[in-house]
Parts: structure tokens; C-alpha cells; sequence
């Protein structure tokens, strides 16, 4: 970090922040000036939950469908079946509602082999099943084909932004 | 030849984790430093790695082109070698600046390189437990050479690259315009000019391309260094600006029986053992921030 940056920030009550979210990680934030962005998705999915009461909102970046029976304290994100929940438990602190919250989806890629199904799918299905277990709607997602994507979330207004080969997409805002 | 060795220059300055750095300084400073406990350090980051297995590779310490092993390489080279290897590639970091940068690119490199060091010597313990220790090992330095290219290009990297791509062109064709060489010849040729074994060369140049049984270049290594790429990429580690173009060479889905449950399975304990790498090291993760 140069000295420069850091003074900065320190006295930029205006400045925008940057949250990123890696493979099996997960973040919330009811911060106005805070942007949620994840690396780039392989066949794992991002989810974008966002209360636009609230004002709240997250992102999980989970890579498989379910955890095992014996599954670990911190590694709920790496699965579908643990991250979600968690994400909107944590959403919910922070004083979303789950009646509010919409959900984006990007990622899913499939590449073990065109035709059969494969991680991408069974990580897709899984997302599917649970938020309609949570009641969580999904508003728009980007999932499957074999694009490279990054999905981020502003908590400002809710946009879900899709970027792939440096073009960004709006998936949806509030 | 010449263009080649221009990409390889600064290549010294490869850079371990600070936080490796630090902990193998803090061991080795120690009354009674137990080198055990710094080779599973030194297998945890690719730069160390590299640094402890070029001078273990030297005329000064056995048979050039001979050493796989990276434990018995880092007790072989003792503390004082081990020191000043570490010390110098210190120095180069705080030369270097830019920590910040350095740090977010470098951490998903690291994340990458040693994901997929896990997938193969899970891979070759099931199939080819003759290879485990160079399969863990090609697989630690299968993309220095996008290490060495971002080292030398920076953030210009990716813009470099991308200027030279269009909807025909794959991104090592893009790479081969821009720096007359993609990063997978780098990385070998640089194996090559450290004197590493030739076949940590090797499974560099065919990491995306493997080839198949019917050739005689054909090697069980090789596959197993390609699906545990493969396996880095579907559980979204080492996605670069390359995207997802690489595809899983049908000969190797079929001889590492690479179906959506054994996939499954491979990423799950691939992520076990970095999490494991990342308490060793000390690297905080935590998936419940709120900010």
C-alpha cells in the first residue's frame, strides 16, 4: 500500500469501497459506499442477496452443491446447501428481511463435458432449491455456457453487475 | 532465443508470500531450527519452492537436474543456505513496492499454483503413486510462467494480451503475439535455464495440451499435471484473464476417471488441504465479514 493511498481514504468520508469475495467466501455489508465483488467464477456460482428496504445486502461465492455430514465451522461457503442459509442469517443481522431479499446469480460455467451434467448443473439445481426454500426470489441471473464472468454487488442501489471479457452487464438494480 | 531471454530477465526477483517469508526467517533464527517444519513451509509457496529447488539443483549441491524431493531438498541445503535464499528474496520484495498490487494478484497466483499442486498429488497417489512428489511439484509451478510475465508487465499484462485478441484467437495465440511466447514455453523454458529436472519442463510446456498415448511424448505426469489444472479451473481458482478456455483432454477425463462425483470429491479436498496451508501460514480467512 503507498503512504499516498492510505491518507487518502483515511480522510475521504465520500470514498467507494471495495469488498472482494473469493472462491468458498462469502461477505455483508449495510454500507452505502461498499461494492461486494468476487474473482472470477469457474463452475462454482456467485450469489448477490440484496433487501432493498434495508439497504442490506451480500455475496457468496460457493463452488460445490453440498457440504458433507461431517462439514467444518468455516467452510459453509464452499457449498451451496450451508452458504446460502448463512448468507441470508447474516443479511437477516443486519437487519434485512428474507420477504425483502432478491437474489442474482451469475457463474456456472460447464466445462467437464458438453452434454452431461456436471458440476455447474448440480450447483445450480442446489442455489435453486434452497433459495425457494428460504423464499428468495430470484430476480436475474447470468448461469452456464462457458463464459468467464465476475459478479458484483453495490449496496448503494442494489446493482448486480455481470462483467466478462471487460463488458458489464446491469442484472439487475432497485 | 533472444526475445526468450529478455521475457526470463527479472524472473530472480519471483517473490514467496511475506507471510512464508517471515515464518521461515522466525524458525531459522531459532536456538534448535527444526528444518522439517520449514520444508513444509518452503512446499507451501511456489517462489520458495523454485528458490530452494534451483540451488538444490546445482553443481554446488549434487547432480544437476536430479531433485524432486522438496523436503529432502530443504533439509540437504541446511540452515545457512536456507537463510540467505530467504533473506535475498526479502530484499527484492521491499525493492519491489507496490505491496498492495503485488499482494491481490500475487495471492490468487499462489492460491492457483498450490491448489492445483494438492489436486495432482491427490490425483497421482490414485493412479500413479510413482509420480506423487513430481506431480505435486510440476503442478506447484505449472504457471510460473504467468508469474514471471505479470512480474515483468504488471497490470499492462492482461491489456498486452488482450489487444492481440479477437473472437478466432485462444489466449496462448494472443500471449505468443504480444510476447513473442505464451506462458506455459515461458515457464519452461525458464525450468530449462534453472537446470530443474527436465520433466517439471516438460509438464509446464504440456500443461493445457497434454499429449495423448498414441504419442511418444506421452506421459502419466503430464495428464496428471493437466487434470489438476483442470480441477483448479472448475473450482475457480487460477481463472485468469484466459477465462475458461482450456478444456479437459478427453484422454485424461477418461484415464483419471474424472466424472462430476470424483470432480466433486477432488475439489472438496483440494480446499481442505489450502485451508490447512493457509493455518500453517497464518493467512486469516474468515467467510463471515461484515463491513
Amino acid at each position: 500500500m503507498t503512504p499516498g493511498t492510505t491518507t487518502t481514504e483515511a480522510i475521504d468520508n465520500t470514498a467507494q469501497r471495495t469488498m472482494h469475495v473469493g472462491p468458498a467466501d462469502a461477505a455483508v455489508s449495510a454500507d452505502p459506499k461498499m461494492t461486494i465483488e468476487t474473482d472470477p467464477l469457474g463452475s462454482s456460482i456467485a450469489v448477490a442477496l440484496f433487501d432493498p428496504v434495508a439497504h442490506v445486502g451480500g455475496v457468496l461465492h460457493f463452488l460445490l452443491p453440498r457440504s458433507p455430514d461431517e462439514a467444518v465451522d468455516n467452510g459453509q461457503a464452499m457449498f451451496a446447501d450451508t452458504g446460502l442459509p448463512m448468507l441470508i442469517e447474516r443479511a437477516t443481522a443486519l437487519g434485512a428481511t428474507s420477504e425483502n431479499l432478491v437474489a442474482c446469480a451469475a457463474g456456472g460455467a460447464e466445462l467437464l463435458d458438453e452434454g452431461r451434467q456436471g458440476v455447474a448443473d448440480a450447483n445450480r439445481s442446489m442455489l435453486e432449491d434452497v433459495l425457494r426454500q428460504n423464499q428468495v426470489k430470484i430476480a436475474a441471473e447470468d448461469i452456464g455456457g462457458t463464459a468467464c464472468r465476475t459478479l458484483s454487488l453495490s449496496i448503494s442501489d442494489g446493482a448486480a453487475v455481470v462483467r466478462n471479457n471487460g463488458k458489464e452487464r446491469v442484472l439487475w438494480q432497485a | 532465443m533472444a526475445g526468450m531471454n529478455r521475457l526470463l530477465e527479472g524472473a530472480d526477483r519471483l517473490r514467496p508470500l511475506p507471510v512464508s517469508s517471515a515464518r521461515v526467517i522466525e524458525i531459522l533464527s531459532g536456538d534448535e531450527p527444526d528444518l522439517h517444519e520449514v520444508a513444509e513451509i518452503v512446499r507451501l509457496d511456489d517462489a520458495l519452492s523454485i528458490a530452494v529447488l534451483r540451488l538444490a539443483n546445482s553443481a554446488k549441491f549434487g547432480v544437476p537436474g536430479r531433485e524432486f524431493n522438496l523436503r529432502e531438498a530443504t533439509i540437504r541445503l541446511g540452515v545457512k543456505s536456507l537463510s540467505r535464499i530467504v533473506l535475498q528474496q526479502q530484499v527484492s520484495t521491499v525493492l519491489d513496492g507496490d505491496v498492495r498490487a503485488f499482494g491481490l494478484r500475487r495471492g490468487a497466483l499462489w492460491r492457483g499454483a498450490l491448489g492445483g499442486a494438492f489436486a495432482a498429488e491427490k490425483l497421482a497417489a490414485m493412479h500413479a503413486s510413482e509420480v506423487k512428489e513430481q506431480a505435486f511439484v510440476c503442478a506447484l509451478l505449472r504457471d510460473i510462467g504467468k508469474l514471471v510475465l505479470d512480474l515483468k508487465h504488471g497490470a499492462d499484462y492482461e491489456r498486452l494480451v488482450a489487444e492481440h485478441l479477437t473472437p478466432n484467437t485462444t489466449f496462448d495465440q494472443a500471449e505468443r503475439a504480444a510476447f513473442g511466447a505464451d506462458h506455459a514455453e515461458v515457464g519452461a523454458a525458464l525450468a530449462e535455464h534453472w537446470k530443474l529436472p527436465p520433466e517439471v519442463a516438460d509438464a509446464i510446456r504440456h500443461h493445457h495440451t497434454p499429449p495423448t498415448p498414441d504419442d511418444r511424448n506421452h506421459s502419466v505426469l503430464y495428464d496428471i499435471v493437466h487434470g489438476a489444472d483442470t480441477i483448479c479451473l472448475w473450482a475457480g481458482l487460477a481463472v485468469g484473464s484466459d477465462g475458461l478456455q482450456y478444456r479437459l483432454a478427453p484422454h485424461v477425463r477418461e484415464s483419471l476417471a474424472l466424472t462430476r462425483t470424483e470432480s466433486e470429491n477432488e475439489i472438496s479436498l483440494m480446499w481442505e488441504s489450502l485451508r490447512a496451508a493457509e493455518d500453517v501460514l497464518k493467512i486469516g480467512h474468515d467467510d463471515r465479514r461484515v463491513a
